[in-house]
């Protein structure tokens, strides 16, 4: 699902480019009504093709402020969809007393949100990401909750055991911690602990 | 103090190895995430999990571990001491000890893992 809204965000993006920087040729002279012909022989495109060729002075300067707009505002756009996500450092340096560095990986910090959710009855899976925004620590994640048990304080359990996990083992301060709960299947396979 | 040659880095690292496992917290040595971290001695063995290296400032090493659940910076400075305290009884000076944490486990993972 996710994919599908990222693959139809670059389309409608691309549309809307394109129209702009059609817009801007007819408008500026750059394109002919020929042209667009050529591309796309469709009669209601052919319409708004000789409305904006043959536009008056006084809307010319505005349709082409508009159409620069929003050709920068659709690349913008475009160019946010289309580059990866942020990479997360490898390692967390941790401020220790002594001669030497503390490092610990982000896989284990991961690792250690996951063990913090054991603590709360009912929560049968956390996958967490860990990642460190200003010095603290943000939590990210989706956890798999048994049918049985009650959301509304399970919930913030959950995410109150995951923030103390993390600050007891690493010393820093937990900004936030935000976790999707899937409730499991009733016939599924759960955990006893 | 013993001269690097008097002292061969296997040994050094064995030693770390020895003291950084005896720590309590500690319920393993990991060979490292993203690199192997390993010694090298004669006759092809290795050390995996510690890394001893001469800088120009002095000896400094390596150790990557897997920690249980406990608080990770006073763990990390008893590996820390103990590791420098180990190779002081060898007579070899330690100018730091890096503690890389690759890994946590709870004492019942770390059992299974042992058994297995």
């Amino acid at each position: 699902m996710r994919i599908f809204n990222h693959l139809l965000g670059v389309v409608l993006l691309a549309v809307l480019l394109a129209a702009a920087l059609v817009t801007l040729g007819l408008v500026l002279g750059v394109l002919t009504l020929t042209m667009v012909r050529q591309v796309w022989p469709y009669a209601p495109i052919e319409t708004i093709g000789r409305d904006v060729a043959n536009l008056p002075d006084a809307t010319r300067n505005w349709v082409i402020g508009g159409s620069i707009g929003a050709a920068v505002v659709t690349l913008l756009g475009l160019i946010r969809e289309l580059s990866p996500p942020p990479r997360r450092a490898r390692l967390l340096t941790l401020q220790g007393s002594g001669p030497g560095q503390t490092e610990i990986s982000f896989g284990a910090l991961d690792d250690l949100a996951a063990y913090g959710a054991r603590k709360v009855a009912g929560i049968e899976h956390l996958h967490a990401r860990v990642d460190m925004v200003k010095g603290r620590l943000v939590v990210r994640g989706r956890a798999l909750v048994s049918p049985y048990v009650e959301l509304a304080t399970a919930g913030p359990q959950l995410e109150q055991a995951v923030a103390n996990r993390l600050e007891q083992a690493t010393g820093l301060p937990v900004l936030t911690v935000q976790l999707r709960t899937v409730v499991q299947n009733v016939k599924a396979q759960r955990t006893v602990r | 103090m013993v001269s690097r040659s008097d002292r061969e880095d296997i040994d050094l690292a064995r030693a770390a190895l020895v003291a950084a496992r005896g720590v309590p917290g500690v319920a393993g040595i990991s060979r490292g995430r993203y690199a192997i971290a390993r010694t090298f001695g004669l006759g092809g063995i290795s050390v995996e999990g510690v890394q001893v290296a001469h800088e120009p400032e002095g000896l400094q090493v390596e150790v990557h571990l897997v920690s249980s659940l406990v608080p990770l910076l006073a763990l990390a400075d008893a590996v820390r001491v103990a590791v420098a305290a180990a190779l002081a009884d060898l007579g070899v000076s330690v100018t730091a000890v890096h503690v890389w944490i690759e890994a946590v486990c709870t004492a019942d993972d770390a059992r299974k893992e042992t058994t297995e």
